[in-house]
């Protein structure tokens, strides 16, 4: 059967019509995936050492298109610290560094998103280590990946705010007091 | 009355006795260091101990190639006549093969930071590229090739400085001058 002319029209005009309705459909970015990360350097007598949390525990309501009701937390546990040896990893989870017997997370906490051009937000909010709480905006960049979305953030943190490296560790000429961190999430709605 | 003068002796240059005697007192330094920072716990001392070890480890392979490139463009000076030709052979043997192992034991050292997975920064200033890529295997076997020049160095050291006591106390033939200060000859 050959369809007429106007049939096509009303036909293409409603797939467009439904296709710009499902595009307008609010996304809300709510599952975090395993492939999400938090990795960080340290720098010793100049030379920098990377180490990564392999329990990384995030909640997301992201919706671009309501920022208002966006909301991220994620939390980190400080035993899950990998800092490439047995020998660097008790250390850090010991009371000189993390103190992850009485401090077991690290966790950021949003309280606002705020929208700084395309795929780019500062998100404010709290971040606490060792049972110290700091204010905290981070520029997150999120990137498309297929259906999921990629959300990466990276900040210095100070160690020396948050009592990390007590002791004979607290010399910033071993260790320096900035730690460059990177957060990696990725999203699906 | 007159004083008898020793003989007039031909002395290494200036350049040459400097970059000798200043690897000599780093390699003095570095092995004890070496032996000594091996076994810490984990610790502020360790940390900056191994820095100081490669930074100036570092520094030797530096010397040690200037070296190698004044002792190709300089000869040294003669040995005395008295010496029997053996051992004139075997002291070129053993100054060639303390060249060999002052380059490769820098070298290893380097290329065991590089297998342990930490990048040599050269006074925490320079950072110096990866000799190969990190590695427990090879980080275990560069261990052992370290220690092994390291020992094998401790042991051609002890008969370097036997024989130049030799010469000076025994033979009483005037070596040990040529690597010392002195009126040019």
């Amino acid at each position: 059967m050959r369809l007429g002319k106007w049939t096509r029209w009303a036909a293409f005009v409603g797939a467009v019509a439904f296709g710009a309705a499902a595009h307008a459909q609010p996304v809300a970015y709510t599952h975090v995936l395993p492939t999400s990360s938090v990795t960080f350097s340290a720098t010793q007598m100049g030379v920098p050492m990377h180490g990564r949390f392999k329990a990384v525990d995030a909640q997301v309501d992201f919706l671009p298109s309501d920022l208002a009701k966006s909301h991220v937390s994620v939390a980190v546990q400080a035993a899950s610290i990998d800092a490439d040896s047995a020998q660097t990893n008790a250390l850090l989870t010991g009371a000189d560094w993390l103190a992850a017997q009485t401090h077991p997370q690290a966790r950021f906490t949003s309280t606002q998103f705020t929208a700084d051009g395309a795929g780019r937000y500062w998100v404010s909010g709290t971040l606490t280590v060792k049972g110290r709480s700091q204010p905290l905006r981070v520029l997150v960049t999120t990137h498309p990946a297929g259906a999921d979305l990629a959300m990466d953030a990276a900040f210095t943190l100070d160690r020396t705010a948050f009592g990390l490296g007590t002791g004979s560790w607290a010399d910033t000429s071993v260790v320096a007091a900035a730690i460059p961190v990177q957060v990696h999430l990725v999203v699906s709605p | 009355m007159k004083t008898s003068l020793p003989p007039p002796v031909a002395r290494y240059s200036r350049t040459a006795q400097a970059l000798h005697w200043a690897v000599a007192l780093l390699i003095f330094g570095l092995f004890p260091l070496g032996l000594y920072m091996h076994d810490l716990p984990l610790s502020v001392e360790k940390i900056e101990l191994y820095s100081w070890h490669k930074w100036f480890g570092i520094t030797v392979l530096l010397l040690v190639v200037l070296r190698i490139g004044w002792r190709l463009t300089h000869r040294p000076p003669p040995l005395p006549p008295s010496i029997p030709r053996w051992q004139q052979a075997a002291a070129q043997w053993m100054h060639e093969l303390l060249y060999l192992l002052m380059l490769f034991i820098p070298l290893s050292g380097w290329a065991l930071s590089s297998a342990a997975g930490v990048p040599v920064v050269w006074w925490g200033v320079l950072p110096l590229p990866n000799l190969l890529p990190a590695s427990q295997p090879a980080e275990h076997l560069l261990v052992l090739v370290h220690a092994t020049l390291n020992y094998t160095l401790a042991a051609l050291v002890g008969l370097h400085v036997a024989a130049a006591i030799k010469h000076q106390f025994i033979d009483r033939d005037g070596v040990l001058l040529r690597m010392l200060p002195g009126r040019k000859p």
